[in-house]
């Protein structure tokens, strides 16, 4: 499963977010819609909670990223027939190890194996929270994908994911230029500075040099996201991610793409007990409509329109 | 045409294209006044990240672009008028060679008339070329004809009876 030369394959993760938001579910539906158009491999990266075969309607696999790190099998040897046409499974384990206890080679040799992997789309589902493998793992996707469900906890997640996101690209970006701990150093010193949020922090740091505004400018220009607001139940849930967004992009400066809503059903969580692939059981719901119309928004990058 | 691009910013504070035509500019412009003048899901997650200052900042931004941009919108139209008004004076025909001529003469880019009106540029262009053939059953071409029309601030009655006569004495004839 060596990749030909000529094969180009777009990287997709989702991360963040509250647990429990639906970031697997999207995921999983999200990749069998793809594999209706070209090859899909999903990794479930959540090392802790691996549980993505449950929505793709398989038992566990045997192997798993365990055997990568442990036992060094290459990561194409590792993916699994999903039994959905052109999809590929590459499972992480539970319990095992941590992220936490990833070595930074290990997770470097992971990341280019990964872009190596004989597909169209590779799509990388990610546990929840702010740990920094997370973050660097959906740093290498093409598209930057965050789940968020109509509630002020999930909302002031997502904020708070997207902060550290951004001030983790915009760190490694500044190391890469020779401006190690930059970032670091300047938010250490923020009561000094009189930095009290995060737009404040980037305004002071464009204003370091004109070099440094470059940088910042230049490598930044293509940092998006693509919000996905999942469990909606009302029409003023989705226009709540037409306000995220706005404020993403007003008061973090960040591109933020709204690109879809997913409704909630209750038959969600009942086909994933029933082990059988939701989109395929409903694919005419109003819940499916809404993956396949994420889908198309994802590669195209339209975004949902205001409805009120 | 006016040039857009000195606008950019306030299309970009509405978060709109640059092509976004006033309707969307005036809708965009109610979205946005909801979203930072009440409070909602949305903004009460951020928490002192955005200062009631801040806000009100926010809030004159958006008045102001969208201010700057109904200006913008009424001068376009004024100067449709007024441009229009004496090159269609005594015109009573109008075929698609006429309706190339204005629009040529008031230095509109075919891809802009398909931009505002959503109508496919390839449709205009047969509209544009008299390509009766080519062209949709007469209830659409009529609705593109209106629309083109209106576009170029053209009275859009007048215009669309005048082409649709055309039209329909070519379709006569087809059918015998
Ligand atoms: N659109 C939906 N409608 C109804 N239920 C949903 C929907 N999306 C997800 N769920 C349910 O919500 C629960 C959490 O979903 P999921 O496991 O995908 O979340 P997650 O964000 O991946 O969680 P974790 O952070 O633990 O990985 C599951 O029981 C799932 O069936
Ligand atoms: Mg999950």
């Amino acid at each position: 499963m060596v990749k030909g030369p000529e094969r180009k394959s777009i990287i997709m993760a989702v991360g963040g977010g509250k647990g429990g938001v639906g970031k697997s579910f999207v995921m999983a539906s999200l990749g069998m819609s793809l594999a209706r158009q070209g090859r899909v491999v999903m990794i479930d990266g959540d090392l802790g909670g691996a549980n993505l075969h449950n929505f793709l309607g398989i038992s566990r696999p045997t192997s798993t990223l365990t055997d990568f790190f442990e036992r060094k099998v290459p990561l194409a040897d590792l993916v699994v027939d999903s039994g959905i046409s052109n999809l590929g499974l590459l499972t992480g384990m539970v319990g095992t190890i941590g992220a936490e206890t990833i070595k930074h080679a290990q997770k470097q040799k992971l990341f280019n194996q990964i872009r190596k992997l004989d597909a169209d789309y590779i799509l990388i589902d990610l546990g929840a929270g702010t740990h920094f493998n997370t973050i660097d793992t959906l740093l290498i996707a093409d598209k930057m994908i965050i789940v968020i469900t109509p509630e002020i906890v999930s909302i002031e997640n997502m904020y708070n994911f997207l902060r550290n996101l951004y001030f983790r690209r915009l760190g490694g970006v500044l190391t890469d230029h020779g401006y190690r701990d930059l970032v670091v150093n300047t938010w250490h010193d923020r009561d000094a500075l009189g930095i009290s949020n995060f737009r404040e922090l980037v305004d002071c740091l464009k204003a370091v040099s004109p070099e440094v505004r470059l940088i910042i400018e230049e490598e930044l220009r293509d940092f998006a996201v693509n919000l996905v607001l999942n469990k909606a139940r009302t029409n003023q849930d989705i226009v709540t991610g037409n306000s995220v967004k706005s404020i993403c992009v007003k008061f973090f400066g960040v591109n933020a793409l709204y690109s879809g809503y997913v409704e909630h059903d209750d038959l969600v969580s009942r086909s994933a007990n029933h082990r059988t692939p939701y989109l395929s059981a409903y694919p005419n719901s109003r819940c499916s409509r809404g993956i396949e119309r994420l889908t198309v928004n994802i590669l195209s990058g339209q975004q949902v329109k205001v409805t009120r | 045409m006016k040039d857009r691009a000195p606008y950019q910013a306030h299309f970009e504070m509405l978060e709109l294209p640059l092509d976004a035509n006033f309707d969307e500019v005036h809708k965009a412009w109610q979205v946005m006044k909801d979203i930072y003048s009440t409070d909602s899901l949305a903004t009460m997650s951020i928490g002192e990240e955005v200062s009631e200052e801040d806000r009100r900042l926010l809030l004159a931004k958006i008045e102001e672009a969208y201010q700057a941009l109904g200006d913008f919108f009424r001068d376009h139209q004024q100067l449709l008028d007024n441009g229009v008004h004496q090159l269609t004076e005594g015109i009573t025909e109008y075929d698609g060679k006429a309706l190339r001529t204005i629009r040529h003469l008031l230095h509109i880019p075919l891809d802009d008339v398909a931009m505002s009106t959503r109508v496919p540029r390839k449709h205009l262009e047969n509209l544009e070329a008299d390509n009766y053939a080519a062209l949709p059953v007469a209830v659409y071409t009529r609705g593109f004809v209106i629309n083109y029309a209106k576009h170029l601030a053209l009275d859009a009655d007048l215009v669309a009876k005048s082409y649709m006569e055309k039209y329909r004495k070519w379709q006569e004839e087809k059918g015998q």
